[in-house]
């Protein structure tokens, strides 16, 4: 795994939020952790699982790139699966305003 | 049906498909109804069914819906899709595998109700007994389990909880509004209770925290309490709750398509109408107060056009001084500035601006900025209180407007509607607005929309 992207939009203030993690930068113990969370996220193929009915609700893609493959996944609040919350908490910690730079 | 980890079952009974078409029983989670024009429903039981969960986890319901598929029916397209979940019901962690059993069986039923809330959303609003003005206030107690625990009905003495009452008070404002300016009853037109979870939570992999947001789920409203560092409970502004159950009456109206520019739409006519009930429960205030000093209201308006506000949401942010309100629909873009937890306001306020890219279900929350703009042009256009002239005009246009519209669409038909209904002079207001922002209503169009 090289980056993990992340987006967080819409939500009733429609603010974007975002950051992207360069694995090459982190420390040891750092990196170790979020390739656990990844993996434990069961991310595994690119997929976009929005609700059609739920209005206002917040949007978060996480593009996980790998050496020779790139997952992208896309999820509301209402359908982010148990699975992947912690590796979203922990992306949510490092996001700023504005789009990926 | 309801958002996160909510049971879907409370509201799609299963005598609903006995009405519809046949039914198979497939699982203690899991209902399945074939409609007669070849579409699906699917409901669950409440996932507290212990035995429920046991059956589950020997692997009947994945057996099951491989049944189906070898039958060659596609009975649902999964919002999640079932690699992801179906792994992680194999996953050797016992507390992963039965969340993600549970996230397959719910998740499979939210998005099953997908096709049924656009073409039968009445099959998901609880009616009112008494068929008018009817509240239910629940308390999610921090969860994202919805509705939560009643906590108080339409009538009931006023609670110790300030976040209950602002529920109650401010839909109830929303549902006089609707009522009073353009007689409809609710959400629906029939009574529909307007169902309210306060003190909603989100969960972050090791619990719960409160949540920074409010949303319309399609059958309630939720509202979190807010971060308290730039928002603080999202019950408190009359103009949020009123824009949440504006994308009620829109699930029953319109139903414009959540994305792009259909569904920057949506977002629109709820921040229309909720900028509406709150500057009409202010100016029914005010005039109140006059009445109180013994002075005439006849010849005084209720707002004058510098005493309007057109912020949204200037009550839930937390005042620092590079804030000021989520949106300003007069002056888009300038609501937030450089603000170090929001950054700029990304609205624009011209069509030439507009945002192209894929975040935001492609910019829902960002384009409705440019309409947001038209409205308040025209409204400021016309010689009476917004909620009037322009506010009629944005209700038919809401309530006939295609679901799959375009700002052209939105500009030509509230152009026609003025035209027809109020006047050549009503017309060329609305339609300089919508050139102002940069949609031009061209002469052919505008011959199609008379037609």
């Amino acid at each position: 795994m090289r980056r993990v992207s992340f987006t967080q939009s819409g939500g009733f203030v429609g603010v974007v939020h975002s950051c992207r993690i360069e694995l090459a930068t982190l420390a040891a113990e750092e990196r170790a952790s979020l390739e656990q969370l990844v993996a434990a996220s069961g991310l595994e193929a690119s997929c976009e699982c929005l609700s059609e009915s739920c209005r206002d609700g917040r949007i978060y893609e996480i593009v996980i790139e790998h050496e020779t493959s790139v997952v992208r996944a896309v999820f509301d609040e209402t359908s982010l699966p148990v699975a992947a919350r912690p590796l979203v908490s922990f992306l949510k910690s490092r996001a700023t305003p504005g789009l990926p730079r | 049906m309801s958002c996160g980890n909510a049971r879907v079952g409370g509201i799609l009974p299963r005598k609903c498909f006995s009405g519809i078409g046949r039914q198979e029983r497939l699982s203690p989670l899991l209902f399945y109804g074939k409609t007669p024009a070849g579409g699906c429903l699917v409901a669950t039981l409440p996932a507290s069914e212990k035995g429920a969960f046991r059956r589950v986890e020997r692997g009947s319901l994945v057996k099951r819906r491989s049944g189906i598929e070898a039958e060659g029916r596609r009975p649902i397209a999964c919002i999640i899709p079932p690699f992801l979940l179906e792994r992680m019901a194999e996953a050797g962690d016992s507390a992963i595998r039965r969340r993600a059993v549970v996230d397959l069986a719910q998740a499979t039923a939210v998005h099953a109700v997908r096709d049924l809330v656009r073409t039968m959303p009445s099959l998901l609003a609880t009616p009112s007994p008494s068929c008018c003005r009817d509240r239910l206030i629940y308390d999610a107690g921090g969860s994202d389990n919805l509705p939560g625990r009643l906590v108080r009905r339409e009538g009931d003495r006023r609670s110790r909880d300030p976040a209950v009452n602002e529920a109650y008070d401010h839909s109830g404002a929303t549902y006089d509004f609707y009522s009073e300016v353009f007689g409809r009853n609710s959400l629906d037109d029939a009574g529909m209770t307007l169902i309210s979870s306060v003190h909603a939570g989100e969960a972050d992999g090791e619990g719960y925290q409160p949540m920074n947001n409010a949303f319309w789920n399609g059958s309630q409203m939720a509202y979190g309490d807010g971060d308290g560092l730039v928002f603080g409970r999202f019950t408190q502004a009359l103009d949020v709750v009123a824009h949440e159950l504006t994308h009620g009456v829109q699930s029953f109206t319109s139903n414009l398509v959540y994305r792009g520019e259909s569904g920057a739409l949506n977002e629109h006519f709820a921040d229309v109408f909720g900028v509406l009930v709150r500057q009409w429960s202010q100016a029914g205030a005010a005039k109140r107060g006059r009445r109180k000093e013994g002075t005439s209201t006849k010849d005084r308006k209720a707002t004058s056009r510098s005493e309007r506000s057109w912020l949204i949401g200037a009550e839930l942010v937390v005042p620092a001084a590079t804030r000021r309100a989520v949106r300003d629909m007069q002056h888009p873009g300038t609501a937030f500035v450089n603000d170090p937890l929001l950054g700029t306001d990304p609205q624009p306020a011209h069509w030439k601006d507009r945002y192209r890219g894929t975040a935001d279900r492609g910019g829902v929350h960002i384009n409705s900025g440019i309409a947001n703009r038209a409205f308040v042009l025209a409204a400021e256009a016309l010689d009476d209180e917004p909620w009037q002239t322009a506010g009629r005009i944005w209700y038919d246009t809401m309530l006939e407007i295609p679901s799959r519209a375009s700002f052209a669409d939105a500009a030509r038909v509230t152009t026609r509607i003025a035209r027809d209904d109020h006047g050549a002079v009503a017309a060329e207001a609305v339609r300089e607005a919508w050139k102002a922002v940069g949609v031009k209503v061209s002469a052919a169009k505008r011959a199609a929309g008379a037609a």
